[in-house]
């Protein structure tokens, strides 16, 4: 039989939300806006993102602030669904109405990110390139794989990215 | 054994049994508190099981009652159901005088009294068996989707609370017109 959670007092709601594991919580923040702010407000600390760029995903890689492996999941983002390599088995969460950006901005937004902390561009096309600037206005940390640093050198480019974040 | 008494609605409630707590009774008795919840059914309870109710520890502390007073008015809980009650006093008791451990299996498995429980236990302020009853709620929706956790925890969509909240001032609205009406039609 289903309980109604909400109905809880805050504390106790709160206190739940810290008995819940990461992945647990993310699940937890995209059932409405007012879960993804209780989970905002749970102010749960975790390692600073990271993110890998690739040609046909972006993946985040979110950690507990605990440090254990078991603890971390990845994200691998396709536009309006998600899959989470946490456990066992590979998981696909939907949300039509949801964009990669709109995606990136909730995992910054429910952990207090302002920013990403390292975003490392792996594998992706020069023309993808101005997406991804809009994606990652900002992070603190880039790195772009030797692959394609002399390619983005060489189009001016990746001197302007650096020169932004 | 259970320090519960069935069936017992009156002010003075009828002896309850109470299992001996051990072969070698302690010098200073104890005191014991009668607690009932809405079925009216009177729990004695002892002094040392109570105190991990803040609630109850400062009621007596205030109230410093005698064994028989405390008989005669067993403490009313109207707001808490009578089995809820039950298993709240069978913590206490079964935890009475001992650390908490990390884990408790003691705590109910079925969902729909775990909810009642939690109410209960943060009404009654008994922090311990607090954390473990949302530990058992986090537990409810662990591996599960997002839709999965709308369903078990009933959580209204976006669009329900943008609605409701709708309501909720249509409401306000109308209960401030009406106040007004009222007011209007006092001062003629």
């Amino acid at each position: 039989m289903p309980i109604r959670l909400l109905s809880l007092s805050v504390a106790d709601l709160q206190y739940a939300l810290e008995c819940m594991d990461i992945r647990d919580l993310i699940a937890f923040s995209l059932c409405s806006n007012q879960t993804k702010n209780l989970v905002r407000s749970s102010n749960r600390k975790i390692y600073p993102i990271t993110a890998y760029v690739y040609e046909n995903d972006i993946t985040f890689h979110i950690m507990e602030d605990d440090d254990y492996e078991e603890q971390s999941i990845h994200l691998l983002i396709f536009d309006f669904y998600i899959e989470l390599n946490g456990r066992m088995e590979i998981e696909v969460w939907r949300k039509e109405e949801f964009t990669t950006s709109d995606w990136i901005a909730h995992f910054l937004r429910i952990f207090n990110d302002p920013m990403i902390d390292y975003l490392a561009i792996v594998d992706t096309s020069l023309p993808y390139l101005d997406t991804i600037k809009q994606l990652f206005p900002k992070c603190i940390r880039l790195a772009i794989s030797d692959k394609f640093s002399r390619e983005f050198t060489k189009k001016n480019r990746f001197l302007e990215i650096i020169f932004h974040c | 054994m259970s320090s519960t008494e069935q069936g017992t609605s009156s002010a003075a409630p009828a002896e309850p049994t109470t299992a001996p707590e051990s072969a070698a009774a302690p010098e200073v008795p104890e005191s014991f508190y009668y607690v009932h919840g809405k079925d009216k059914v009177v729990h004695k309870v002892s002094a040392g099981a109570l105190q991990h109710s803040a609630l109850i520890h400062g009621m007596i502390s205030n109230l410093g009652y005698t064994e028989e007073q405390a008989k005669a008015n067993p403490f009313p809980f109207e707001n808490i159901d009578g089995d809820i009650l039950q298993m709240v006093v069978d913590w206490c008791n079964q935890h009475k005088g001992k650390p908490t451990p990390p884990e408790d299996t003691n705590l109910p498995k079925q969902k729909e009294k775990l909810f009642d429980l939690v109410l209960a236990v943060n009404y009654l302020e008994i922090k311990e068996l607090l954390t473990y009853c949302c530990k058992q709620v986090a537990m409810m929706v662990k591996g599960k989707s997002p839709e999965e956790i709308r369903e078990i925890w009933m959580i209204p969509t976006d669009a329900e609370d943008e609605a409701a909240e709708k309501e909720a001032k249509k409401r306000a609205g109308k209960e401030a017109a009406g106040e007004t009406a009222a007011a209007a039609g006092d001062a003629k």
